[in-house]
Formats: structure tokens, sequence, C-alpha cells
């Protein structure tokens, strides 16, 4: 295990980090209104920067990488209330600042556009998004080859018992973020950090394509910052993880049953004992990172059942010393 | 934490622990949207709303009418608020908004662009600019309203007044039609100067508060001038500021440094002093910028509103240009104007009809909403992250907090605690960036596996010998044990297979040799598990020779052998996976002795395979889980979705792992429709013949024969065979072939291998 420190060059926080489908290159986004695209050297062994860009106007909060079927397609959102499409124009030089060019411009929403995720490949080129004003909304680019036109699918309150009278919101009291079922075996579903209300909640496509209220996460004392459904790879149940402001990571266990799923919590870490930011599970979904305000990113997997070890283990802890550069514990 | 703790520690509660204010006040009352009819003044219509949570900071006058503008007396308890149709003085307080009186008459019914309180000799004065050029200095002295005097010298629309702060007769006014003028309001003459903006629509003036002698102005075409009034003829500095329209400027109370703001979204800081014709600091904000002032006692921080789109009230500090530090969203439109009352009190109106008296307190801090670290995974478990160091005075911060009791008073007194008087400087990220590489996912041996696996169900026995090899190969002995099990489950049971065995023989014996005498860096840790691996090739190997003796005498045995292993077998049922390694190897033995290799026959295989893909299911190794379906085939009972998923996830990592031979190969074998219709969606090659250049559409002869010159499509350059599997061609010529013919071909030669003549090699 080793840690390989770069300098990211930005001039401000960095909000999000997206590996593209290969893991060749990746994506950083932050407050000082630009993304950053990264690449692997295999000259150097680092990573290199290839092309940098003023995306917003407005600190960015989230960016997504589309699945390579349709294209080298990145997606932004940001505190200016505007998701953006971008696309590789190969043509143009590395480093020009001219090698993503702006496709569209998703300008529906209320309030700051505060997550983003595109759906599994197997359900077309769709986006959804959560922003401050709680609405859920989902975007689809019906002619793939066309980026530039995106078509609003569908615009879901998520406050269940609010959606009759729409709230005079404040913005900066809420909080959401979101996720999509990776499964292609159920009707889509999307699990959503509901702000206020202090929970998590799964929305489910019916068969009328209508997007309705399911099963509630619950348990969390403060708002939900992330959450992310671990990639299925053909295990019996879900997985769903949490980071809260409560300073918790939970792990939700999901088994299907005849109406839905039957939601257990199998555990409840508070190691962090700061706000937790960020939860994130590996490619194959049997690891968890989460970030926290303790500067720590922390590595979860779940015990082996055969040792008789029961919920998730911490295995490793990746920090940020302040003589050293950094460091990982193990 | 209790849910009144909570709520206590909440920077905006939602029921307020001071909620017994409102019985000491009874103009304060805390219900969301309350409106509150002062009975004092029973002439006002007006509403008052407070709004709920933060009654003791925020008060909202509603003043009927959008507002475009506001000022407020030298001494700071009067307010002029503007509008369409009103022209209203407010008496406010810490307390309460109450209404003086209405300025708005008969005679004068044109929208103010903006009004000015005056100052010193015209503290009774005000003035208003509107859209016609007129500009109206009203007296409101001695309780009189009355106006004072008309001045109609702009042929356009007045767009900013300002009177000199230190000499309150002096006034400036911007206007629409490039002109600048000053008028000393002793006297009745027209303007003293007119200042030449040099044909260039004049947005905002606004005089030094420290040498009185000088002026900013701010252009439609994006510069800003610093003028001095003794020399009206020409300005002393111009700067090009932005791009488009600068629609504010506002001097800094040091004097040399101006901020401006601009349709361009920039808030732009200069110092007048300096020769450079760049900004200062620059301030990206999301919006185009109206208005911009200086935060008093507060040397780095500036507060904007929006033209357009945004009803927020943003305070930057010029150190942190790219989030604000605090935003007021009160307002329920466009905020039109604001003015500090002093540092924590900000004063707004809006087209939302409201003014508002906002206390520092109840703004948000951006920077608590933004998450200061982020996670990525990629495909080879890297992980790319950025962490902020931990403040540790937050957490001290949390510790006092956590110490005060949830009490009315108290809550005050933390509410001024936390209300942020001092910035704490942030001129260097504490953020850090990092790639942490973690040896969970060794994708090595993942391709190494991929890419020389057999999938191939038709002889089991030889193909688990192989795989077992390959998986010891890369070091993953309990895998090679598992492909071990299954040849035993597997291989040499059915008796199909076992006539496969007894003709492979000696093929899988090499193999089986060959996994042994090879083994890899044989470390101290593996030997028990290697030796094993060995123990079970010897009697392998024992099975075979057992088989090559007896054959044809197996199945005449084979009931009886069937009873006599019956109790095994449930032993074997109940064992977990460790015992039941133990088990076969023992009952290996036993085969071993009797030389009979029907035992394993009755084995409850499919709980023991289920639990077994069940394992490898939980860890992720979704390749094992496929390569066992696709070896074992339809010996397998379990549920088609399941297997589907394992299918799409493991086409998926050898996608990601850009493995797309193997995934091919893996799509193709599989006889899932779903999973094979996965090689014919979305696939679209044009080309053409490379015998007549016609381009090759789906017709009668179904790709095989162009349609034109009837010949054989595309055959092998090289060794003119149809080519199977991977076939490359020019794009320019249309000739190609084998892969590795063209490989070999183009390595020396640079020209067609056909001899057309076309340089090919670039395009290969």
């Amino acid at each position: 295990m080793s840690v390989q420190p770069f300098d990211s060059l930005h001039e401000d926080l960095i909000h999000d980090v997206a590996y593209d489908f290969y893991g060749k290159r990746f994506v950083t986004c932050s407050s000082d209104q630009k993304l950053k695209v990264w690449e692997f050297s295999q000259d150097t062994n680092n990573w290199e920067l290839v092309d940098s860009w003023k995306a917003h106007e407005s600190s960015i909060l989230k960016v997504a990488w589309a699945h390579p079927e349709f294209g080298q397609v990145i997606a932004s959102c940001s505190f200016d209330r505007s998701i953006r499409i971008w696309e590789e124009q190969e043509h143009e030089l590395k480093n020009s600042g001219k090698r993503w060019l702006e496709k569209a411009r998703l300008i529906e929403s209320k309030g700051s556009v505060q997550d983003i995720a595109f759906a599994p490949n197997f359900l077309g080129l769709r986006l959804a998004s959560i922003a401050a004003d709680g609405v859920l909304r989902i975007f689809e680019a019906l002619e793939v080859s066309n980026l530039a036109h995106w078509t609003l699918m569908d615009e879901v309150h998520v406050h269940v018992s609010r959606s009759s009278n729409p709230p005079a919101f404040k913005e900066a009291e809420e909080n959401y973020c979101l996720s999509w079922c990776p499964s292609r075996y159920q009707s889509p579903m999307i699990v959503i950090g509901c702000g206020k209300e202090n929970n998590a909640r799964i929305f489910r496509c019916d068969q009328n394509n209508k997007w309705r209220p399911c099963e509630v996460l619950d348990g969390h004392e403060d708002l939900v910052n992330d959450v992310d459904w671990a990639p299925n790879m053909g295990r019996s149940y879900h997985l769903i993880a949490t980071a809260s402001k409560d300073h918790r990571v939970r792990i939700y266990k999901l088994l299907s049953n005849k109406d839905g799923f039957k939601v257990e919590l199998v555990a409840d870490l508070n190691d962090h004992r700061t706000e937790v930011w960020k939860v994130k599970w590996n490619v194959t979904g049997t690891i968890l990172s989460s970030a926290g305000d303790d500067g720590k990113v922390r590595l979860w997997k779940a015990g082996n059942k055969a040792e008789n070890e029961e919920g998730f283990k911490c295995i490793g802890i990746v920090c940020n010393d302040r003589q050293s550069n950094d460091t990982m514990e193990i | 934490m209790s849910d009144h703790l909570k709520n206590f520690f909440d920077p905006r509660p939602s029921t307020p622990p001071w909620s017994n204010f409102s019985t000491t006040n009874p103009h304060f009352t805390i219900a969301a949207n309350h409106t509150w009819n002062d009975t004092s003044h029973s002439s006002s219509k007006e509403n008052q709303i407070l709004e709920k949570a933060s009654a003791i900071f925020v008060i909202k006058h509603n003043l009927n009418s959008s507002l475009t503008a506001l000022s407020a007396s030298p001494d700071h308890n009067h307010i002029v608020v503007a509008g369409r149709e009103v022209l209203k003085v407010l008496n406010v307080s810490e307390r309460e908004i109450t209404e003086e009186f209405n300025l708005k008459n008969r005679s004068f019914n044109k929208v103010s662009n903006d009004v000015k309180w005056g100052n010193i000799s015209t503290k009774n004065k005000i003035a208003t600019a509107a859209t016609n050029g007129t500009i109206v200095i009203w007296d409101i002295g001695n309780g009189r309203t009355k106006i004072d005097r008309k001045i109609d010298e702009h042929s356009r629309a007045v767009n900013r007044i300002c009177f000199n702060p230190t000499n309150g007769s002096m006034l400036l006014s911007a206007s629409q039609d490039c002109t600048m003028k000053l008028w000393d309001l002793r006297e009745s003459d027209p303007a003293k100067f007119t200042f030449e903006g040099k044909c260039e629509n004049v947005r905002d003036v606004q005089f030094n508060s420290i040498n009185q002698n000088e002026f900013a102005a701010a252009f439609e075409n994006g510069a800003i001038q610093k003028w001095d009034i003794r020399k009206p003829s020409i300005h002393e500095r111009k700067l090009n500021a932005h791009i488009g329209p600068v629609l504010a400027v506002d001097w800094h109370s040091d004097g040399r440094t101006i901020a401006s703001g601009g349709r361009d979204k920039f808030i732009k800081i200069w110092d007048m002093n300096s020769d450079s014709r760049n900004p200062r600091d620059i301030i990206g904000s999301m919006t185009s910028i109206a208005r911009v002032q200086w935060r008093p006692n507060h040397p780095n921080e500036i507060a904007s509103c929006a033209l357009l789109s945004d009803n927020r009230i943003f305070i930057w500090n010029i150190r942190r240009p790219f989030i604000a530090s605090y935003y007021f969203a009160e307002h329920e439109d466009v905020p039109t104007g604001f003015l500090w009352h002093d540092s924590d009190v900000l004063w707004s109106c809006s087209k939302d009809k409201i003014f508002i008296q906002q206390h520092m307190s109840d703004s948000y801090r951006p920077l608590d909403l933004l998450s200061k670290c982020s996670i990525g995974w990629s495909v080879y478990d890297k992980i790319a992250f950025s962490i902020e160091k931990p403040n540790d005075s937050i957490a001290e911060d949390q510790q006092v907090s956590r110490s005060i009791p949830p009490s009315g008073n108290q809550f005050r007194i933390m509410q001024k605690r936390i209300s942020p008087n001092i910035i704490e400087p942030r001129n260097e990220l504490q953020q850090k960036t990092g790639i942490a590489s973690l040896p969970t996912f060794d994708h090595k041996a993942f391709s190494y596996l991929a890419e020389n696996y057999i999938i191939s169900s038709r002889d089991i026995w030889s193909v688990c010998e192989h795989n077992a090899k390959i998986a010891w190969d890369v070091q993953r002995f309990r895998t090679a044990q598992t492909w071990k099990i299954i040849q035993l489950l597997y291989g040499i049971l059915e008796p199909v297979d076992k006539n496969t065995t007894y003709n492979d023989k000696e093929g899988t014996n090499s193999l089986s040799k060959d996994s042994t005498s090879t083994n890899p860096d044989k470390s101290s840790g593996e030997i028990k598990e290697s030796d094993s691996i060995k123990d079970l090739n010897t009697l392998t190997e024992k099975h075979d020779e057992a088989l090559d003796d007896d054959v044809e005498s197996v199945d005449d045995n084979e009931y009886d052998e069937e009873e006599e292993f019956g109790q095994v077998e449930d032993r074997i049922k109940d064992s977990g996976v460790q015992q039941r390694r133990t088990t076969i190897k023992m009952k290996s033995h036993t085969v071993q002795a009797t030389y009979n290799s029907t035992l394993c026959q009755n084995w409850d295989k499919e709980s023991i395979m289920s639990q077994l893909l069940d394992y490898y299911a939980e860890q992720g190794d979704v390749q094992m889980c496929v390569t066992l379906m696709l070896v074992l085939g339809d010996r397998i009972k379990i549920s088609q979705e399941r297997v589907e998923q394992w299918f799409f996830s493991y086409i998926e990592l050898l996608h990601r792992f850009q493995l797309w031979c193997a995934a091919t190969y893996i799509i193709s074998s599989c006889r899932i429709p779903s999973v094979e219709m996965m090689n014919q969606q979305s696939t679209t090659i044009y080309t053409t013949c490379n015998n007549c250049f016609r381009p090759i559409l789906n017709s009668r002869c179904r790709y095989w024969i162009c349609d034109k010159c009837r010949k054989m499509l595309n055959p092998c350059s090289i060794c003119h065979n149809t080519v199977k599997g991977l076939y490359t061609w020019c794009q320019g010529c249309s000739h190609g072939g084998h892969l590795a013919h063209m490989k070999e071909w183009f390595s020396v030669n640079d020209e067609c291998p056909t001899g057309c003549g076309h340089n090919c090699s670039g395009r290969i």
C-alpha cells in the first residue's frame, strides 16, 4: 500500500473526484470553478494534468463520468444552480483548455445542484440530479449522439409530506445526495439523502414510470451528507452506505422480499468523531471508504463470516500528517 | 443529545428556545409569516413580517411597492426607500421598523432610480434621481415635506447620485446621457461642472470618503474612471475594468482602493495608487453584480447583490475569492439596494417590496455546506482523495458549546460568540490531495486469469486441471484448490467425462506434473496449502491409473460403493468448507485404498456448489463465479437472474480492464440470451469490398460475398484465407487481414501487402 501525493493546482477546496470507467484518468472539481482532468503517464509514472478549464460560475460540487459507450462525457453540477455536460474534443490539444466542450447546460433547478449521478448504462444516457429545492430531476439524452439535447423526464419532490405544498425552502438548511441502484434486475431505483428529514429514502420507478417513495433508511440524527449504493456483483442482497453530519457512517443491508426490501442496519461506525462528508464503495462493492472533517479517509471491509466476524471492520486509514506528507496506517 | 439540545446547537433551530420572547414584546411573534398590524400607526396598511427563528435580528417591512433604492440619514435612525410608487421615510431601530411619512405625491410620478440622504448642511434633504433625468431635492426638515428643488439638466435617465461625504451641499450625478454633473446646492445655479465621460453611459459615481475632491465613475463600456473635481476637463485615471457594463463602484475606507462590479459577474478590486492595469483581486460571482459595498470594520470583506435571478446578498472575503464567506437569503426577489448600518447589521430593499434589517448571525456560511474532502475509486483499487487537515479550533468550539445549557439567554450569548467578527485568514489551502494504491485487488492476476482460464465445459477434468494451474501461477492457492475440488466433484463421475478423461489422460497428467514442479516461490506460509495440492495431484494421478486399469468395471461396482460410503456422505453435508476439504482428502485416501472413483457421486453437490458460489460472490469474485458457471454449464442449478448478474458484472469488469477479447469470448460462450445479445447490439461497422470498393450492406449475401463483384469479401491479404477472429483493415484501401499478419507486414513495410500501391502505414 502506497500513497502518492499530487499537487492538485486548484485554488480552493476540491469537492469531488471521479475516475473514468477504465481507471486511466480522473477529473477533479473545486470551488475555484474549474474542472481538471488528470491522466496517468507511463513515462513519468505520475498523474499529469491534461486539461483544466473554468466550468462554472461558482463552487463545483460534484462531477461524474458517463459510461464510455456514450463517448467521453463529463457532467458537473454547481452552486450556480446549473448542470453542465462536457464532451471531449479529441482533435484539440491537451492543456489547451478547449479539449472539453460544453454541450448542454441544464438550468431547471431552483437551488444549487447538490448531487448528480449517471444512471447505470443499461438505462440509457440518463442523469439524476438533486438540488437544494428538494426536487429530484431526471434528464435523459434521448438521442445519444446529440448531447446538446436533454429532456427533463421526471421531477419528484423528495419530501413526501411536503410535496403538495412546496415549502419556501431555505437553501442553506438542506443538503441532498443521491445514488442509483446498480442492479438491472429490479425496477430503476435511487436512494436519496433527504435533507432536513434526516434520513435517506429509496425511490422506485413503478410500472407506470412514476417515481414513488419507498423504504426509509432511518436512524440518522442529522443531515445525510452522502449516500452510496454498493455495486451488487450478483450478491443476494444490496448494501447502501450513508455519511452523516451526526459523525457516523452507516451501512444498510437490503434483502428483497415480496413488496420491496427488508432494511437492516448492519454497521454504525463513529470512528471519524466529526462530520462525515463522503462514502464511496470500490468497484466490486467489497470495500467502503469514508472521509470526514477529521481529515482521514477510512476503509471498511465486511468481517469474514467463516471466521465468525460480524459487521464491518476498519482495514486502513489514509491520513494527512503534519510533518510527512501523506501516510497510511494499517 | 436530546431534541431540545439538538435544536439549540442548530444555527437555525426550528423551534427557538427563546420563544418566550414573544410574550415580552407584542411586536415579535414566532410563527412564520405571521402578519402583525401596527395598531399604533393606524394609517399604515403595511405589514411587518417577522421570520421564524430569527426574530431577534431579521425584521421585514412590506412597503407594497417594488423598491429600487435606499439611503440612510446621517445618524442612521431613518431610512428612505424609493420605489415605483413609494418614497417613504422609515424609522428604524434595533427592534422595529415604523413608517415616518410618505414623500410620494402627485407632482412626481417617475420611477426613482436612486435616492440619497444628504449630510451636514443637507442632513434634512433627500435627493432622488428619476428615469426621465429629473433630480428632485426634498426638504424634510421641521416636519415639512416639500420639494426644495427640481433639476432638469440631464437629457436622459440619471442612474446614480451621490452627496459629497464631507460637504453635503455637493451633489454628483451619473446619467445615461454620458455625463456626470456636480451641483452646489447652496446656489440655485445650474451644474457647476459637467464631466464628460467620452460618450459612455455612466452607471455609478461615488466620492472618495478620504479625499473629498476625488470620485470614481462606472461606465457601460466596461471602464472605470477616477476624477478630480478640480480638473473637470479630463479624468485622472481610466481602467478597462470589465467586459460589458460596470454597474457599481465602491471606495474602500482606505481611500485608495476601489471595488467594481460588472455584468461580467466579477467583482474586481483596484489599487488606484498603483500603476498596474490589473486588478489587485478578483472575485468570481455566479451572477452579474448590480451593487457592491465594503463591510465596515472588515477591510477584506465586501457585500454584493445580483442584477438578476439571484435573491441573495453575498459577503465575500477578498482572500477567499471563490467561496462567499456569508450570504443572506431573506428576499424573495432580486435585491435592488443595500446598506451597512454597522459591521453586523445590513439593510436591504428588493423588488419583492420588502425592506429588511438583518444581522450577520442570520447569514449562512456557504463553507459550512461544502464538503472539505472527496474520494474517488478506480477499478484498480486506487483511491484519489482530497482531505483537509482537521481544524483543532473547531473541536474546541464544540467542547465549549456542549457545556452551555440550552436556555434562551445563553443562546444569544453563543450566537454572539459564533457571530463571525473576525475572519480567520486563510491564504493557504489546508487541503491535501493524493492517490492511495490499495493491495486489495490484484488486477494483474485478474487479467492473467481472464486471459488464460479455459471456459469450455466439454472436458471438465482437464479444464479444471488447467484452471487450477493457472490460478496456482498467480498464487491464488485457494482458487486453485477450489478447481481441484470441482475436478473431483464433477470431473470423474459422469460416464461421458470418464471416457474423455481416459482419452486425455496424457495431457492431464503432464499438466498436473507441471503445476507441482513449477511451484512458484513457495512461501513458508503457503507450504501447507501447496502440500495439500500436491497431495491432491498425486491422488488424482492415482485415480487416473485406477481408471486406466479398470474403466470397464467401474459401472458394475458403482451400486455397492454408494452404499458403502453413505455415512461419509452425511458427514460431508453438515461440515463447513474447511472440514469439507479434509474430508475430501480423507475420502481420497479411501478412494486410493479401494481403487474406486465413484464414491463422490452422491455428494450433495448442489448445496456445496451453492455455498461455494455464495462465498465467491460475497468476495466480489465474479470471475470465479462466471468461470465456474461456464465450465460446469447446466450441471449447476442456480437462479438465472443471479447468473446473469455475475455475467454482466464480470463482462463490465473485463471491459474496464480493456480485456476486450476475453469479454467477447465470455459473451459468445454464454448461453443466456440477454448476455449473448450484447455482441449484436450497437455494433455497426461501415466498410467496403476490398475488390470493387462498393460499400458492404446487409443484403442477400449476408456480408460474405460482395453484391457487385460476387467475390468473397475481405480475405487476409497475406494468407488469402477468410479471417475468423480479429480482422484489421486499412480505411484507405479497404485491404486488411489477420491482425498478426498485418502487424508483421507493417513492422517492415509501409505499403499495402496487396500491391495496390496505397500507403497504409499510418492508418492501420
